[in-house]
């Protein structure tokens, strides 16, 4: 049956016992040399869905709650069994390592910008988009209605210019974000927008997260700004190569 | 106006869902994952569904394409 991984650590800790996952599985260590994977069984294929991804999650967070800061693994990643993960994972250990020491001892905390910071004119209504299309479709012959190509590419162009309003503005919160809390941000993305929501991740130490929130909401005390502090989790963000 | 720092389920489970289907370190290369056609899709959010939107964009633009402007649209909430 295929190995599910969650996550990994340095240390030989186990999952507590009765820990389940993705599809309700029991979730156990796998070993090697260096590294220990967080896994499960699992059935063939697995399928993006809303309780996979909490499952997911949840193990994650376990491990994070129970000891050293995991490296967190993506959504989906299975092998044909566990001596193909302590294979993968002993060929690959060169690179884990040094992620698994860039998160040690710290969390992510994700900044999030609500939709209503950009002007309205701005949004992508798709429900009114919908009904200007189906206008100009069905009835509207007139000379200035779009086509559907012409009201498709205006539509992605009306997204685009929206998310880059909301891109640039977030960019703007994150500068003030760094400046406020410089001493206790050991590392940040930048901002991604997409469907009306802008984020960016930081990544603070375990025992410094009152204290960024503090500083942060000190910030939003002097500034109009709407923001929510989504968090501590593990590292997603910042599981990748530096 | 003074700023604010609001929670929600909703804006939550949208970063759940962007953090862990979109971040997260990549063992073997690639991930291989097949998006369930009702659970993900039918979360009536304003979502911040990178790896999601992807494959609808594409299906949406098929379809628009072949002057179909009015299907599928309908899932993706205005607010």
């Amino acid at each position: 049956m295929p190995t599910y991984v969650y996550c990994l650590r340095t240390d030989r800790a186990d999952p507590p016992e009765g820990l389940t996952g993705v599809d309700g599985a029991m979730v156990r260590a796998v070993h090697t040399v260096g590294l220990s994977a967080w896994v499960s069984d699992v059935a063939d294929g697995v399928t993006a869905t809303v309780g996979g991804v909490t499952a997911h999650d949840a193990v994650c967070a376990t491990a994070l709650a129970g000891g050293e800061t995991p490296l967190p693994i993506r959504f989906g990643q299975t092998f044909p069994d566990d001596a193909a993960v302590v294979s993968e994972l002993s060929a690959r250990e060169s690179v884990l390592r040094p992620r698994l020491a860039r998160i040690a001892g710290c969390v992510e905390l994700r900044l999030v910008m609500a939709r209503d910071s950009v002007p309205a004119s701005e949004e992508d209504p798709i429900e009114g988009t919908r009904t200007r299309d189906a206008a100009s479709v069905g009835g509207d012959m007139s000379p200035e209605a779009d086509g559907p190509g012409t009201a498709f590419l205006k539509r992605l162009a009306r997204r685009s210019r929206a998310d880059l309003a909301r891109t640039v503005e977030c960019e703007e919160v994150r500068d003030a974000v760094r400046s406020a809390a410089t001493s206790l941000i050991v590392g940040q993305q930048p901002c991604e927008s997409a469907r009306g929501i802008s984020f960016f991740p930081v990544l603070v130490r375990r025992a410094e997260v009152d204290a960024f929130r503090s500083a942060v909401a000190e910030l939003l005390r002097i500034k109009a700004i709407r923001l929510s502090v989504l968090g501590p989790f593990a590292p997603y963000s910042f599981a990748g190569d530096a | 106006m003074s700023g604010e720092v609001f929670d929600h389920a909703p804006l939550e489970l949208s970063d759940l869902i962007n953090r862990v289907l979109d971040k997260g370190a990549v063992i073997a290369g690639s991930v291989t994952i097949s998006v369930g056609d009702i659970d993900l899709i039918q979360l009536d959010l304003t979502v911040v569904l990178t790896a999601i939107e992807t494959v609808r964009s594409a299906e949406r633009g098929r379809r628009e394409l072949q002057g179909d402007v009015n299907a599928d649209v309908r899932v993706l909430p205005a607010d």
